[in-house]
């Protein structure tokens, strides 16, 4: 009896739980067809309102300010239809969209009149309401907004983001002071408690890219920064920029605790050496680690002269494949004599050297 | 006859325990993922894949292509693979002993020459019978190895031993690639600080049904066969469900084959892919996790939702079965290797969380059903059922199937929405109420026999034929 009341209500609670599950399916459904029907539309305004975006841009990019009297900015003719679109969020996307794109890639007066069609229209009450709204990638996109147009007068809006704690705002904050400042806007470095991820480093790298190479203060301090990713950052701006006035500090981090510091500080220091920088490196190899004690053969490729063949030769003895390989890359590189050595090591019939050595023979790139 | 009940409630009611157990599970991997895949596209549409591709300062990755018998589109496929616009990039292809001309194609194609290139075997592999580099500049990117045969596994780590960067990007030849497919997939190793990526996926989606050219993607559409397509709904849901969850615990065991990224340095500490796994994809997964937890260095496997690479799913029950059946002996084999994570704390969520998931869920679940199965024509035959409760429960779990579906289908659209008419979702949809009728019951099957041939030590991967992509397809 007990077991056929459980069996009982267990099957009423599979059919309650079945009616449950074909509600959901019921609802799901209508929920896709009601945003497929909603796409499509959308989809299908999307070309016109981006045909609409592209003509009045295209205007904007091309017009010409009254010669006789540069004070009168009126700008471009905003037609009534866009007029009308323009409350409609979804064509605001795709126009601010737009703009932004043309934005990036035009410079010049034709990049002024794209600032000015953009103050014209009003968009930039929007990209405050979004630097001001609570959620993070609204706040974000509104920075960004702001700094692709160059606006300027809002940067007091944007530094309060500098060191946020949600990692998207901090860095689009980051990246619009820069545009913004030029290299004055890497100040943020000083007091950057965050890490700067790779990532991060290399958009930075890129925005700067665009500016004039000047006004490098405050590297010497961020090499010394407690915060290991901004040590990593100065390192490549030191490498990329040939900022020889720093070799003194880059020697000093061959001793740093991070090894992805030293490491760099090699890969850095190849850039901007001098006389003493073979010997120094040769100084800190043995008791390096593995990856760095090949970063040093690699980096002695370019600085070694004949001195430094000796070592490099001892190198060849290393139990490591890797070592070898590298010690014997670096000979061959080291001309006249370098390869010389190699040939007359006393493993140069054994493997894996005389591997090595054909390799090397092949000149392979 | 109390002791009969009582197994047959046990039976029963254990059914529907372990039934309510799936369930729960995969409405919380679904609802989790969800978050995750918002986070993720808000976060992408500030990404500029342009700078990362013309930058000086990335690092460098090393494609391995493994080519077997690919001989009828190599050219092609090289091709595709070397127009990838990346600055420090090497592309090898490895010729795994191939019996057609694939080798001969390739010299010819891309004016290569055989050089005395020298390669530390880190890790043991069969023999290399020659690495070949183009006198064309134009192809300085490329690198083909020839080898003697010796499976997936071992082609892959030839290429990892050749390989000189950082980070490799494992690929199935014929697999299409989506333009930024690289950049996107090597992004998750230079954004986080806080722990080591070690390895990146992506979503991998079925090709058949969608246009394709000179190695390029044209257009998406819905495979008009059902196999294709039931597979191209079960790619849905778990790549945008389940792996999206798992990513956001930071429990993926699991990086498809056909196309995943991996930090050098790690693989060659654990030693590599094991070529004596039909599962080599997942174990090197799990064998890199467990290395990491072992050593005690905070580590992340990542996932990325977009879809990424399209490959062509089989067509025939027959190749699907021997697809299925590989896939079971990999995961039996990678859970047997590692049974020492099994619940246990020391190896965090991966212990804990996702090899369990994978014991109760992939690999026990074919076998509890198919016991199931035999158990309801036992008991049919002596007219004990409680028919019911069975036809409860079968409809309960039915609509359970054809709604978790429907909701990947509703993720789809919401998301990345790559099938865009109506009558592409439609059908998806109506795949979705036949796929527990007419593709499960199969698939529990193959993964039955899959573990008979294991029992039975049978390792062979299973000739896999592929009608090809190229060709026209039915509308």
């Amino acid at each position: 009896m007990l077991v056929n009341y459980f069996n009982l209500s267990g099957a009423q609670f599979l059919v309650g739980l079945t009616i449950l599950f074909c509600g959901f399916i019921i609802l799901l459904i209508s929920f896709i067809a009601i945003s497929l029907f909603i796409l499509n539309k959308r989809e299908l305004n999307y070309y016109d309102w981006k045909e609409l975006a592209d003509d009045l841009i295209t205007m904007a990019i091309f017009f010409e300010p009254d010669e006789l009297d540069p004070s009168n900015i009126s700008g471009v003719e905003i037609s009534p239809k866009i007029k009308e679109l323009l409350p409609n969020k979804h064509f605001r996307t795709i126009f601010t969209n737009q703009l932004l794109s043309a934005k990036e890639n035009v410079t010049g007066s034709s990049g002024d009149n794209l600032n000015h069609l953009y103050t014209q229209l009003g968009l930039e009450i929007f990209a405050l309401k979004k630097i001001r709204s609570k959620s993070w990638h609204k706040i974000a996109k509104g920075i960004k907004e702001l700094g692709i147009m160059d606006l300027k007068k809002y940067l007091i809006d944007i530094e309060p983001f500098l060191n946020y704690k949600k990692n998207l705002i901090r860095i689009e904050a980051q990246n619009t002071i820069l545009k913004f400042k030029g290299f004055q806007g890497l100040r943020f470095l000083d007091t950057a408690s965050y890490p700067i991820s790779e990532w991060h480093q290399l958009k930075l790298l890129e925005e700067l890219a665009q500016l004039p190479p000047d006004d490098f203060t405050g590297i010497g301090n961020w090499l010394n920064s407690t915060n290991d990713s901004v040590v990593l950052f100065a390192l490549k701006l030191v490498r990329n920029y040939h900022l020889f006035q720093f070799h003194q500090q880059l020697t000093q981090l061959f001793s740093h605790q991070n090894e992805d510091i030293r490491l760099h500080a090699i890969i850095s220091i190849k850039e901007i050496p001098d006389e003493t920088t073979a010997n120094s490196l040769i100084k800190i190899y043995k008791k390096e680690t593995i990856n760095i004690k090949l970063e040093i053969l690699i980096a002695l490729k370019q600085l070694a002269m004949e001195d430094e063949i000796p070592f490099i030769v001892s190198c060849l003895d290393d139990n490591l494949t890797d070592i070898k390989f590298a010690a014997a890359t670096t000979l061959y590189h080291i001309k006249p004599n370098g390869f010389k050595h190699v040939l007359v090591h006393s493993d140069a019939d054994k493997e894996p050297l005389v591997k090595i050595i054909k390799h090397l023979q092949s000149n392979i790139k | 006859m109390i002791w009969l009940e009582l197994i047959y409630d046990l039976i029963t009611y254990g059914l529907l325990c372990y039934s309510l157990f799936l369930l729960t599970g995969y409405i919380c991997i679904g609802i989790y993922s969800i978050g995750e895949i918002n986070k993720y596209l808000r976060k992408n549409s500030f990404t500029n894949y342009r700078m990362l591709a013309s930058s000086n300062d990335t690092p460098g990755i090393s494609i391995l292509a493994p080519a077997y018998n690919e001989g009828a589109n190599i050219i092609e496929n090289v091709r595709s693979l070397l127009s990838i616009h990346y600055n420090n990039l090497e592309v090898i292809i490895i010729n795994d002993g191939s019996k057609d001309d694939s080798i001969d194609k390739l010299i010819i194609a891309y004016d290569l020459e055989k050089l005395d290139y020298f390669v530390d075997q880190k890790i043991d592999t069969k023999k290399i019978r020659g690495i070949y580099k183009s006198k064309n500049e134009i192809y300085r990117k490329l690198i083909v190895v020839d080898k003697e045969n010796g499976g997936k596994a071992d082609a892959l780590n030839v290429g990892i031993n050749v390989s000189k960067n950082q980070y490799v990007v494992c690929i199935d030849v014929d697999c299409i690639i989506e333009q930024d497919a690289l950049l996107k997939l090597i992004k998750p190793f230079l954004e986080n600080t806080r722990e080591r990526v070690i390895a990146t996926g992506g979503v991998v989606r079925i090709a058949n049904g969608c246009e394709i050219a000179k190695g390029r993607l044209i257009k998406v559409g819905l495979p008009y066969d059902f196999l294709p397509r039931v597979q191209t709904l079960e790619y849905i849901r778990a790549f945008l469900l389940g792996r999206m969850a798992w990513s956001r615990l930071n429990g993926l065991m699991l990086i498809s084959g056909a196309f995943g990224a991996f930090d050098r340095e790690i693989v060659i500490k654990c030693g590599g892919y094991n070529h004596k796994t039909v599962g080599e994809d997942m174990e090197l997964v799990v064998r890199m996790r467990r290395y990491m937890e072992e050593h005690d260095l905070p580590y992340k496997v990542a996932f990325i939702p977009d879809p990424l690479c399209w490959t062509e799913a089989p067509a025939s029950y027959k190749i699907l079965g021997r697809q299925r059946n590989r896939w079971t002996r990999g995961t039996i084999e990678t859970l047997k290797f590692h049974k020492v994570m099994f619940l246990n704390t020391g190896y965090g969520v991966l212990g804990v969380l996702s090899y369990p998931y994978w014991f109760f869920f992939e690999f026990l679940a074919p076998l509890v059903e198919f016991t199931g199965m035999i158990i309801f024509i036992f008991l049919a035959l002596f007219g004990s059922i409680n028919w019911p409760y069975f036809l409860a429960l079968l409809a309960c779990v039915y609509t359970f199937g054809v709604l978790y579906s429907i909701f990947a289908i509703l993720m789809e659209v919401l998301t990345y929405n790559q099938y865009r008419k109506g009558k592409d979702i439609l059908n998806l949809m109506i795949t979705a109420f036949l796929e527990p009728l007419f593709f499960h019951p199969f698939v529990v099957w193959a993964a039955v026999k899959g573990n008979i041939d294991y029992l039975q030590k049978k390792s062979s991967w299973g000739e896999m034929t592929r009608a090809g992509l190229s060709q026209p397809k039915k509308t």
